[in-house]
C-alpha cells in the first residue's frame, strides 16, 4: 500500500521532472522538493495558525488563572482546559496534526530520492517496477546522470582540494548550519523559558542539525540536497508568512536586574 | 532489501559463491564447505556478490567497495585472487573505484574485469594492471572474447570492441539503450545481447553494426545461451510475470514459454535440455524446442542467480530462503541444501 500511495506515484513525478530538467538529478531534487513544499505550504499554514492560537491561549489570563486554582488536580486542569479550547474554538490538533500529514510525505520523499539512485542491479530492477508502464521510457531514462556540481548524488559528498589529504563536507555543513537555522528562527518565543516544554524544544534545536548533518555526511548526497533545499524553501516559506524570528538566531539578552547587578559596586 | 543476489560460478566438483560478507567453495558431491574467504570473521560492511571467475588455480572475484571514513568518503573497491584449493588470498588489485557488479573474464593470461567505476580492466595473472578501457557509465556485464578481440558493453548504451593485447579500441556502437549483462558471441562472428528497451540485438562482431532486433514483453537481465543457432533467454515483465524465448537467429521468429515469475538469471543446459529460475522461487525445466518440463519450487526463495551446472548437480543460489545453495538432480530432484556459516 504504501509503495502504492507515495513511493510509485512520487518516484514517477521525480524522474519525469528529470526528463524536462535536462537530465539533471540534482534539479530534479530541488524542483521536486519545492512541488511537495508547495502542496503541503495550506498545511503548514494550518499548523502555524494553531500554534499560534495556543499559544495565544497560554497568554489568556483566563488560564493562567486556572493554572493556579487547580495547581494540586491535574484531571480538573485538564477538564477546565478542554472547556476554554471549546468556547474559543481552539482544536488542539490544528498545531501537530499538519506534521503527521505532512511526516510520511517527508519519508517517501527520502526513499524516492535513494531509490532513484540504484547503483546495483537489483536497486535498478527494484526501480523499473515502480515506474508506471508507458509513462517514462527506460531506453532514455537510464542511467541516471547523477552528477550535479561538484558531486555524485549517489555518494556521499565532499570536495576534494589540491593540497589536503581529505574532502571538506560542504554539503553536511550547509545541513547542518541551515537545520539550525530553520528550527531557531520557527520557533515562537516561550511564554516561560524556564519550563520543561521549552528547555525539550532548545535541546532539539541543538541536537537535531548534528544528526541531519550526520545523516549528510554519511548518507548519499542527494539526500544532503534535499535536506538543504527543503530547510531553505521551510525558511522562505515562514518568512512570506511573517513568522520568521530573525532575533532568535542572536544570543538572549541578559535582563535589566542582572546587568544591573553586575555593574553594580 | 539485500543489496544483490549472490553471484555462483562453477569448478571442478566444486562451486563458488559469493554470497554478503564471504565467498566460499562448496563440494558438490555433498554439499560441504571446503573454505571461506575471509577464513575468519566475515566485513559485512565490505560485500560480495559478483560471480567469481574460476581457473584451475584461482578464484577471481571483486567486492561492492568498502564505504570511506568520515572525512575521505572514497570507498576501497577490491579485486582478489583466491588460492582455488584453500580460498587463501594470492594478490589483490585496489585501484578501482566502484563496485565491481560484473563477473571477471580469464581469456589466456589476461583477467578482464569490468568495474562500476565506468572502467574495464586488464590485469595479468599476478593482478598487474595491463590496460584500461574507459566508458561512460558504469560497466555490470561481464565481457566476451574470441582470443584476440574483447567485447564488452556498457550501461552508458554502448558496446565497445577493443584488442585484447593492448586494450586499443577498433569501434563503438551506441545500441540505444542500457545494458545490464552480456554479450554472447557466436562461432560466426555474431554478438547477441539484450537492452533495456526490451530487445534482444543481433550486432556484428566486426563493424559494431546492428543486424538485427526482437522486441521482448520484459527486460532482459542476463547473457542469452546460444544452441544450434538458437538464442535462449528470459524476461522480466513484472513482479509475478516472465518469459523464456527460444529465438532462432536465422529468421529472428521464437517460441516464448510463459512462466509464472520474473527470469533475471540466465538459462542453463543440462543433459535434458534447459533450465531456468524465477523470482517467485521456481526452477523450471524447459527443453530445448520450448516445452516445460519438472518445477521445483523452494519454498520462500526468491531465485535471481544463474544456475550452474557441475557433473550431474544442478546447483541454484538462493536469495532469502532458508539456505544459501540447492542441488537438484536433472530430474528435479533435492539431493542437499547448503546453509551460510553463522
Amino acid at each position: 500500500m504504501w509503495d502504492q500511495i507515495i513511493i510509485s506515484p512520487f518516484t514517477n513525478i521525480l524522474l519525469f521532472i528529470y526528463t524536462i530538467a535536462f537530465s539533471n538529478y540534482g534539479l530534479a531534487i530541488i524542483l521536486f522538493t519545492g512541488l511537495i513544499r508547495l502542496a503541503t505550504h495550506p498545511l503548514m499554514v494550518q499548523q502555524i495558525k494553531g500554534a499560534q492560537a495556543m499559544q495565544d491561549m497560554q497568554k489568556n489570563p483566563r488560564y493562567i488563572a486556572l493554572q493556579t486554582k487547580y495547581k494540586g488536580d491535574k484531571q480538573k486542569l485538564q477538564e477546565e482546559q478542554a472547556k476554554m479550547m471549546q468556547e474559543l474554538k481552539i482544536n488542539p490538533l490544528a498545531s501537530c496534526l499538519p506534521t503527521l500529514i505532512q511526516f510520511p510525505i517527508i519519508i517517501g520523499l527520502y526513499q524516492v530520492v535513494i531509490l532513484a539512485l540504484a547503483n546495483t542491479p537489483m536497486q535498478l530492477g527494484n526501480l523499473i517496477r515502480h515506474i508506471y508502464p508507458g509513462f517514462l521510457n527506460l531506453a532514455t531514462l537510464i542511467p541516471l546522470n547523477s552528477t550535479f556540481l561538484w558531486m555524485d548524488l549517489s555518494q556521499p559528498e565532499r570536495l576534494i582540494i589540491p593540497g589536503l589529504s581529505f574532502g571538506i563536507p560542504i554539503l553536511a555543513i550547509i545541513v547542518v548550519v541551515t537545520t539550525y537555522m530553520q528550527s531557531k528562527m520557527m520557533t515562537p518565543p516561550s511564554s516561560n523559558p524556564g519550563d520543561q516544554s521549552a528547555m525539550v524544544g532548545n535541546m532539539m534545536n541543538i541536537y537535531m542539525p548534528f544528526l541531519m548533518g550526520y545523516l549528510a555526511l554519511t548518507l548519499a548526497s542527494g539526500l544532503a540536497l534535499y535536506f538543504v533545499v527543503s530547510n531553505l524553501i521551510g525558511i522562505f516559506q515562514y518568512a512570506m508568512l511573517g513568522k520568521l524570528n530573525w532575533r532568535n538566531l542572536l544570543p538572549a539578552p541578559k535582563s535589566s536586574a542582572v546587568i544591573k547587578s553586575g555593574t553594580k559596586k | 532489501m539485500s543489496t544483490s543476489w549472490p553471484g555462483l560460478s562453477g569448478g571442478k566438483n566444486t562451486v563458488y559463491l559469493s554470497d554478503g560478507s564471504y565467498i566460499m567453495a562448496v563440494k558438490v558431491s555433498d554439499g560441504s564447505l571446503s573454505w571461506k574467504f575471509p577464513a575468519d570473521k566475515g566485513d559485512p560492511t565490505r560485500p560480495f556478490f559478483t560471480a567469481p571467475a574460476v581457473t584451475d588455480s584461482q578464484v577471481i572475484v571483486g567486492d561492492y567497495c568498502k564505504a570511506g571514513s568520515l572525512f575521505s568518503a572514497v570507498p576501497t573497491c577490491t579485486l582478489i585472487s583466491l588460492d582455488a584449493q584453500s580460498g587463501n588470498q594470492k594478490w589483490m588489485y585496489s585501484q578501482g573505484k566502484g563496485k565491481w557488479v560484473g563477473s571477471p573474464l580469464v581469456v589466456g593470461d589476461t583477467i578482464l574485469a569490468p568495474s562500476a567505476d565506468g572502467l574495464l580492466y586488464a590485469l595479468n595473472q599476478n593482478g598487474v594492471q595491463r590496460w584500461i578501457l574507459k566508458t561512460n557509465s558504469s560497466i555490470w556485464a561481464q565481457p566476451a572474447s574470441d582470443g584476440t578481440n574483447v567485447y564488452v558493453a556498457s550501461m552508458d548504451k554502448n558496446l565497445y570492441a577493443v584488442r585484447l593485447s593492448d586494450g586499443t579500441k577498433i569501434w563503438s556502437k551506441d545500441l540505444g539503450a542500457a545494458i545490464v549483462a552480456g554479450p554472447t558471441l557466436s562461432a560466426d562472428g555474431d554478438l547477441y545481447l539484450g537492452t533495456l528497451a526490451k530487445e534482444m540485438l543481433a550486432v556484428d562482431a566486426a563493424t559494431g553494426n546492428i543486424l538485427q532486433k526482437y522486441s521482448t514483453k520484459g527486460v532482459v537481465w542476463s547473457a542469452p545461451l546460444l544452441i544450434n543457432g538458437i538464442l535462449y533467454f528470459g524476461d522480466n515483465q513484472s513482479s509475478s510475470a516472465g518469459s523464456v524465448y527460444a529465438l532462432d537467429v536465422k529468421t529472428n521468429t521464437a517460441k516464448v514459454v510463459d512462466l509464472n515469475g520474473p527470469i533475471i538469471g540466465g538459462g542453463v543446459k543440462t543433459t535434458d535440455g534447459l533450465v531456468f529460475v524465477t523470482e517467485t522461487g521456481d526452477v523450471q525445466a524447459i527443453s530445448l524446442d520450448g516445452n516445460k518440463g519438472w518445477t521445483h519450487n523452494i519454498a520462500k526463495a526468491k531465485l535471481y542467480t544463474t544456475p550452474v551446472v557441475v557433473g550431474d548437480r544442478l546447483i541454484i543460489a538462493v536469495s532469502q530462503g532458508d539456505s544459501a545453495l540447492v542441488a537438484l538432480d536433472f530430474n528435479g530432484s533435492q539431493v542437499w541444501s547448503f546453509v551460510l556459516p553463522k
